[in-house]
């Protein structure tokens, strides 16, 4: 799955491509991994090519925002399709992550 | 194919004669998806079978998955609770797309309000449940998301909009079919997912559920309940006192259940006795504490604007308690159980209620509570007040 990062002053832009799902796992992960935790960088995660999310993919979110300090706005989803925000409304992600 | 499931169904008949019903899909593949499954059963069973509501149950499930699986592993989970006793369905939805109440000539959907399990705090984790009244033989329908994601050969889904199609197909023949409904919707569903899906394999686990809500055959199951070790029936008493802040937060009922459970070895058979004392409690509390009008519930609209008033009533109570004392007096076979519920409020002018009974003409909206425990006991008597009700409850433990 081709996810694509880059490391700004104060952002970390993430670009996923494709079905977001398991196969994914290690690729997002060494996506953000360097970004030490903590470092109060906001992460923006383009989702505008993102065709299909499972709930892999939702727990791998999860890691993340974790990983970036579990508050409300350190995690934001991007350019989201109807499909795809479908699938984060019914799972109420709204309340943990800005999503657009 | 995953090689292990997933998906989760769950389903134990309460106490008072309800059932509780948990359809859950645990997130992420194979084995490591179902690590949560055991804890996940232990408390629905055993929460269940001492007779919590389902969002003391739900709140429990919560705090234990959040406790010990990992972050990134969840479970969205719908829980809803067949009432028998007032007739209206519970449910708690975190994240299942596919859950819906056929009501014969409408179709409402169970919406998802919550997050999955797993992922909250328990102090940010809402335990709110939503309330829509039924009718013996509506039928609810729980999903995971399988069956939505389900493909063809082209990659199309099955979709919401089919499924959602497809119950209102349905539900133009309901009236002409017999009793077996249920199995017709069950099986037309399925029908209509083969024919779409035409033999494709699928990736994702697929799990449906159709529940009637035939409230006599779920009454009747909490007799078929196992039996208990038998001790000697003894003389006991306990009082307890609930004052408003703790009455927002307690279900009494269980707790009582659990004391008679330690001292006489739940021989004591709870379905009938639970359902007296939640109906005391209840009346204790709506008529006692909250001062509502019964009446209201006359129609449909107002017996949701019941429901929605307690709420709020509940939400800004800032005075008053509820006592409760139990006493047994043992015989050879079992005993006598003395019941006071007394509430601070202002009672009632009880020999309103003697007109009524007297009155037969009128319809009896209201007072189906009060007519539960006067079947169910051998006497039931108030003070002058109207605060204070006493119950005699016989049991037998053979």
């Amino acid at each position: 799955m081709p996810i694509t990062s880059q490391v700004n002053d104060d952002t970390v832009n993430i670009t996923i491509a494709g079905r977001f799902d398991f196969s994914c796992h290690k690729e997002f992960r060494d996506a953000y991994r360097n970004t030490p935790a903590g470092s109060g960088k906001k992460f923006i995660i383009d989702m505008s090519q993102t065709e299909y999310i499972d709930s892999s993919a939702l727990g791998m979110l999860l890691l993340l925002r974790e990983h970036a300090g579990s508050e409300q706005g350190s995690v934001h989803l991007k350019g989201c399709c109807n499909e795809v925000k479908d699938i984060l409304m019914v799972s109420n992600f709204d309340k943990l992550f800005e999503i657009s | 194919m995953s090689l292990f499931n997933g998906d989760v169904v769950l389903a134990a008949v309460k106490p008072t004669g309800g059932l509780h019903v948990l359809f859950g899909d645990f997130a992420g593949h194979g084995l490591a998806a179902s690590l949560g499954a055991l804890p996940l059963s232990d408390v629905f069973y055993s929460m269940t079978a001492k007779g919590y509501s389902i969002h003391d149950v739900v709140r429990e499930i919560n705090r234990k998955l959040k406790h010990q699986l990992p972050t990134g592993m969840f479970l969205a989970a719908c829980l809803v609770e067949i009432d028998t006793i007032n007739n209206i369905l519970k449910y708690w939805n975190g994240a299942i797309p596919a859950a819906w109440l056929h009501k014969g000539d409408s179709v409402v959907e169970l919406k998802s309000r919550h997050l999955p399990l797993g992922i909250l705090d328990d102090s940010s984790f809402s335990d709110k449940v939503d309330i829509i009244k039924i009718n013996d033989n509506d039928k609810v329908i729980l999903s995971t998301d399988g069956i939505l994601e389900a493909e063809n050969s082209s990659g199309e889904m099955f979709g919401v909009e089919r499924f959602t199609n497809c119950l209102q197909v349905n539900m133009n023949n309901i009236d002409s079919a017999d009793n077996d409904s249920e199995i017709d919707l069950f099986e037309h569903i399925l029908d209509t997912l083969d024919n779409f899906i035409q033999g494709q394999e699928q990736s994702d686990d697929i799990t449906l559920g159709v529940i009637s809500c035939d409230m006599d055959y779920i009454k009747q199951l909490v007799s078929q309940r196992g039996s208990y070790k038998k001790i000697v029936p003894t003389h006991w008493e306990f009082e307890l006192l609930f004052y408003y802040d703790c009455i927002k937060t307690i279900d009494p009922v269980p707790l009582i259940n659990q004391i008679m459970g330690e001292i006489q070895g739940h021989q004591i058979q709870q379905d009938k006795l639970s359902t007296v004392l939640t109906e005391l409690f209840c009346n204790a509390l709506d008529h006692g504490l909250l001062e509502l009008d019964s009446s209201i519930k006359s129609s449909p609209e107002g017996f949701m604007q019941f429901y929605t008033d307690k709420e709020e009533l509940l939400n800004k109570l800032d005075s008053g308690s509820i006592k409760i004392s139990v006493k047994n007096i043992p015989n050879n076979t079992g005993g006598e159980l003395f019941i006071i519920f007394e509430d601070s409020g202002q009672g009632f002018d009880v020999s309103s209620l003697e007109k009524t009974e007297t009155d037969k003409e009128s319809p009896l909206f209201s007072g189906r509570g009060l007519s539960l425990i006067k079947n169910y006991c051998q006497s039931v008597s108030f003070n002058d007040a109207g605060n204070r009700i006493e119950c005699i409850y016989s049991w037998s433990n053979s």
